[in-house]
């Protein structure tokens, strides 16, 4: 079977048991049929999502699974600063990471928007045809229909994340519904022994996965948290900044269990990739990476739609003022994995970056359509190509030169040669990545054996976290909020100036990454030349 | 007399039409009228919904000085055809900031109506639409010329953009050193 796993190398197209097996596999035998292979398998992280880093792995090759929660982001959010790393871990089951910067002190001194009482807006429930990234299978609201209880709704209400987790552990306290404890069967001997400090993380994940499997086995998803303190701090922790982010607060990993009935058949039928015990080895990884030196609680909540799916995220406070937004709540779904490759754009003024002298850009001849764009299409028509086609283009002129390193990174390795041999191909990722000046704006891996690139994987997370969206400036937020007020403006006319790096937010003194900053096309050819 | 009949038929339509206000009268640089009407141009342009919002709206014709007619005609037939199913452009641009917009495929008719459009229709459209705000338009034209760049070499690229290579040799080499995964296949 591993053999057979390591062979495929494109995650589509998949011939489908039946279509109509079930709702989910009915969605996703649509967007197989409609869509080119990069559709279903989406992963994408808003540029505006500030400080967000996601890395996708998409292990099984089956593409990352999406809840169909509908995403309204309110734009007053625009200013919010948003700090967390999530990761995408895709094993069949997604795994979800989410990692909030957590700040008691701001958040006390944060003040509720519209009064303490009031609970946030109530997800509608989200119908399952016709979205994209159909994968899940139910609801939040289902799941406490079929188990009758309201953890979901309940963990919605819950203002902040500690108080979710509080929530989650009293429920799986309480004993849940007959998945859950089969599921809490499998994990908890595992969990418990990382309570007595033993290496973190990589335990607490490793069960998850079992879990996953066996939950997907019997077609259901469960819910369930494990809770670990950390205290102990490592060294290698302390020379990976990330790491030492990722280790200052609480943490979050929801692991998508549900599996997908088409899966389940296709491995049954030994026709489809299986959850491999093989692959399981390198499954621990990210927690062994976000793991030593954790400080905070951590939760793994294996769950088939993450509580948060459909909450608004509320702003309190001003990002730039000493009440920083927080807490709130956010819907990662709508960043992961319901976007088509096509709309991976970079996020239109005023929050793209800046263009200021793109209309003035030398014109070859009256002929030549293309490059007298404006730099904000050249980048949208750049945007949706794959990352090969995209690089191609640097080398149709100078004027197309620094199109794709002003645009937001998008990158599939699966849009890489899929004959190609694995290390050239991480090699590939490894220049695209290092050669793309930021913000990276999807980053999606599948398909690469970490733990055999496991010394890449460190030097990409560093480039992920350095190199993320970032956050618009005030002046940005200034003008942004103008163009919300007036729709008058015309797009033409909306520029921006470019946001701080992520690293600057998250280490909130010194912005290293200055330099990075975007400048206008022209200027960037000339010092190119140099 | 019946065409003068039929002509202050249409006449007295279009004044009823404006007496309601559900059109916008736009006017191409050539000096070119076209009718869209209200609801659909408001739906489908940022730039037209803030002029109607703001009363900037002329009823003899407003000024599209930048649009030529021919470019024109293609957004008013866009508009005109396909409103109905199209989100609104003031959706859109309420979640613009987040890019939340789940961005659909082109459809089927909108594939036909960028496919049918010369190469100089197909960027005055871009223009045009860039020029309006109309996100999706954009996405739609956008998505056309990335299809026809999509798997060509550069020089296959060049060829049919008209993109003159201004790079000396040199840079090339270099350019084609440093990206050569890209590019071994050609």
């Amino acid at each position: 079977m591993p053999g057979g796993y390591r062979r495929r190398q494109q995650p589509v197209p998949l011939p489908l048991p039946s279509p109509t097996s079930s709702k989910s596999g009915e969605h996703l035998h649509m967007l197989r049929q409609q869509a080119p292979p990069p559709f279903f398998d989406t992963l994408s992280v808003s540029g505006n999502i500030l400080s967000t880093v996601v890395i996708a792995i998409d292990l099984d090759g089956l593409g990352l699974a999406a809840d169909p929660a509908v995403t309204e982001i309110d734009a007053e959010q625009g200013g919010c600063i948003i700090p967390q790393v999530v990761i995408v871990l895709d094993f069949q089951l997604v795994i979800r990471v989410r990692r909030e910067r957590f700040s008691p002190r701001v958040a006390s001194l944060a003040p509720a928007p519209d009064g303490e009482d009031r609970p946030p807006p109530r997800p509608p429930a989200p119908p399952l045809d016709g979205r994209f990234g159909g994968l899940a299978i139910s609801t939040p609201e289902e799941e406490d229909a079929a188990s009758g209880t309201n953890l979901h709704r309940d963990i919605g209400a819950a203002r902040s994340t500690t108080t979710r987790w509080k929530m989650i552990r009293n429920q799986r306290r309480e004993g849940g519904t007959k998945d859950e404890m089969n599921m809490s069967s499998h994990v908890e001997g595992k969990v418990e022994r990382t309570k007595d400090g033993g290496p973190q993380g990589s335990p607490a994940m490793r069960p998850s996965f079992r879990g996953a499997d066996r939950g997907g086995e019997h077609g259901g998803g469960t819910d369930l948290a494990v809770e670990s303190e950390e205290k102990t701090r490592s060294k290698e922790s302390r020379r990976m900044g990330i790491r030492r982010r990722l280790a200052a607060g609480p943490l979050a990993i929801y692991a998508r269990t549900a599996r997908p009935a088409w899966a389940v058949g296709r491995q049954r039928a030994g026709t489809g990739p299986a959850i491999l015990p093989g692959r399981a080895r390198g499954g621990p990884w990210p927690a062994r990476w976000l793991g030593p030196g954790r400080q905070g609680p951590a939760a793994v909540v294996p769950c088939r739609a993450v509580p948060w799916a459909g909450l608004k995220p509320r702003a309190v406070g001003r990002a730039d003022g000493p009440r920083a937004a927080w807490p709130y709540t956010m819907d990662f779904e709508a960043f992961l994995g319901r976007r088509p490759l096509a709309c991976l754009l970079p996020p239109p003024s005023p929050w793209t970056l800046s263009a200021a002298d793109s209309g003035e850009v030398v014109v070859d001849d009256g002929v030549d359509r293309i490059s007298a764009l404006p730099d904000d299409l050249c980048r949208r028509i750049v945007s949706r190509l794959p990352i090969k086609d995209v690089v191609r283009t640097t080398a149709l002129s100078t004027r197309w030169r620094h199109v794709w390193h002003s645009t937001p990174l998008v990158l599939y390795n699966s849009h890489l040669d899929p004959g190609d041999p694995a290390t050239r191909a991480v090699a590939a990722v490894n220049r695209v990545l290092e050669g793309h000046p930021g913000p990276f704006h999807t980053v999606h891996l599948a398909l690469i054996f970490f733990d055999e690139h496991e010394r890449e994987l460190g030097q990409w997370s560093r480039l992920l976290a350095d190199r993320g969206p970032r956050r618009p400036s005030p002046e940005t937020k200034k003008r942004s909020s103008r163009l919300r007020n007036s729709r008058a403006i015309p797009r033409l006319e909306t520029r921006s100036s470019p946001p701080p790096s992520l690293t600057t937010l998250l280490k909130e003194r010194k912005p290293v990454h200055g330099h990075m900053q975007q400048r206008p096309i022209q200027r960037r050819a000339q010092t190119g030349k140099e | 007399m019946e065409v003068d009949k039929g002509k202050g038929e249409a006449e007295e339509t279009r004044k009823v039409a404006e007496a309601d206000r559900d059109t916008v009268t736009l006017k191409s640089s050539d000096g070119k009228l076209f009718e869209v009407s209200k609801e659909a141009a408001a739906r489908l342009s940022t730039v037209l919904a803030g002029m109607i919002a703001g009363g900037s709206i002329d009823d003899n014709g407003t000024d599209l000085k930048q649009i030529g007619s021919e470019a024109l005609e293609n957004v008013v037939d866009y508009c005109n055809k396909h409103a109905n199913s199209i989100p609104s452009a003031a959706l859109i641009s309420s979640s613009i900031s987040f890019n939340t917009a789940p961005f659909k495929e082109p459809e089927e008719w909108e594939r036909k109506f960028v496919d049918r459009l010369s190469h100089d229709a197909l960027f005055d459209l871009v223009e045009a639409a860039n020029f309006l705000g109309m996100e999706r338009l954009l996405d739609v034209t956008c998505h056309k010329i990335s299809e026809m760049m999509k798997g060509k070499s550069p020089d296959q690229i060049r060829e049919v953009f008209n993109i003159k290579n201004d790079y000396t040799k040199e840079e090339l080499e270099e350019i084609r050193q440093e990206l050569a995964w890209a590019f071994y296949d050609d």
